[in-house]
């Protein structure tokens, strides 16, 4: 699903570098996302995030879809942040899921120190339209990889919410991956 | 939850007639099944009153305040569809000419199209009512178009090929054309790989390939995003 929209080299050059392996596969870079929406609201687009708390300063949030495989893509840059623009992210409302790596191969990443949020450590959106929201910590939950919760970090909501999401756990050495994600969970204030 | 009470109640006039025209199977229930062990895709739907389409596929907006979420997941190989359904401030009896009155419709935003899969109604008391269940196809709705139910020849398969085609909704009798509505947007299965373990004590080796190397020769930064970031 979406393979058909990925320059056709990219897939080529995936498949080369992938045979045998079910990694995920990273945006090429400023593309639409492989499926959902054509844009679900171009204004509701996070173009910077801060958090304070943990020294995150970026203006150069990344849009995210789905890969070939199904799963999230992550962002290019182990310093960027990137959003998930597919599911049901809407203005004023919906899951704003933002995904960062917690590390690179040589060393800490941008969501590194999302371990240390703590409950109303807050988190300040800027939107492409031009708006600004801020968010409240609200709980922090690491999952297994192989249970992530979908529906609770992507799924359809009423309310005005944002996830961020890393790596966390064991790092597999083997499958090059952690085996669990951190989910960070905020609400609007 | 896995009950699927028949709503007789809520049948109209056009179902009755459909009922005539198929001796009473329209109201034969589509199979509810166990969860499979692995699904193909998964969806959400936020559903809202604005986004609501009469018949003629001019706006016919549902009930003011009323939300819907929707999560489903598909296993389009057994053609089982598995289910989530959230409504908060519907209010009233359902009502529609299919079997029920909660569906997946086949239609674009913006524009009206047939029922393809009817669900049990979410059922509860007061502000919430909720369903859960899987079915397995192949689906049927209880409405007649064209001589046949039209859940006949659909399959989950069309759903996975183009999901923003699709949408969730639940019709009451105050909103006949629909109390909440929204498109099937597809979310990401399994975890995300948002680590590449330069922080753990133990360096991982390389794991590329020789045909890795070679490309990588020739397209380095794509190489290196590769490796599991």
């Amino acid at each position: 699903m979406g393979l058909s929209r990925l320059p056709a080299v990219v897939v080529l050059l995936l498949g080369l570098l992938l045979a045998g392996c079910a990694a995920p596969v990273p945006t090429a870079g400023g593309t639409p996302p492989a499926a959902g929406p054509a844009v679900p609201d171009a204004g509701s687009a996070p173009v910077s995030v801060r958090v304070p708390a943990i020294g995150v300063v970026r203006d150069d949030v990344q849009r995210l879809g789905l890969a070939a495989d199904g799963t999230a893509e992550v962002p290019t840059d182990f310093e960027r942040v990137g959003w998930f623009a597919g599911g049901a992210a809407r203005a004023g409302g919906g899951p704003t899921v933002l995904l960062g790596h917690v590390d690179s191969r040589t060393g800490p990443a941008v969501f590194y120190r999302l371990r240390d949020l703590r409950p109303g450590d807050l988190v300040e959106l800027s939107r492409a339209d031009g708006t600004t929201a801020r968010y409240a910590v609200s709980r922090t939950e690491q999952v297994a990889k192989d249970r992530f919760p979908t529906f609770a970090v992507f799924g359809a909501t009423a309310d005005d919410v944002l996830r961020l999401v890393t790596c966390a756990g064991a790092f597999d050495r083997g499958e090059r991956s952690y085996t669990d994600n951190l989910v960070v969970h905020a609400e609007r204030v | 939850m896995r009950r699927t009470p028949v709503r007789l109640a809520a049948l109209s006039a056009l179902t009755v007639g459909a009922l005539a025209l198929s001796g009473g199977a329209a109201l034969a229930q589509d199979a509810q099944v166990d969860e499979p062990s692995s699904f193909t895709s998964m969806f959400t739907v936020m559903a809202t009153p604005d986004t609501v389409v009469g018949q003629n596929g001019q706006p016919a907006p549902g009930e003011p305040g009323a939300t819907g979420t929707f999560d489903y997941r598909i296993n389009s190989d057994e053609e089982i569809i598995c289910y989530d359904l959230r409504l908060e401030g519907v209010t009233g009896e359902y009502q529609s000419p299919a079997r029920t009155a909660t569906h997946i419709h086949e239609a674009a935003a913006g524009a009206s199209g047939p029922p393809r899969i009817a669900f049990p109604d979410p059922e509860g008391d007061g502000a919430t009512r909720t369903g859960s269940g899987c079915l397995q196809g192949p689906f049927t709705t209880g409405v007649q178009a064209n001589g046949q139910d039209s859940g006949t020849g659909f399959s989950l398969k069309q759903i996975e090929a183009n999901p923003a085609a699709f949408f969730g909704d639940t019709h009451t009798a105050g909103f006949t054309a629909g109390a909440v509505r929204g498109q099937l947007t597809p979310v990401p299965m399994g975890g995300v790989e948002t680590g590449a373990g330069g922080t753990t004590d133990a360096v991982a080796p390389l794991a590329v390939g020789a045909a890795a190397l070679v490309a990588a020769g020739a397209a380095g930064a794509v190489a290196y995003r590769r490796s599991r970031v």
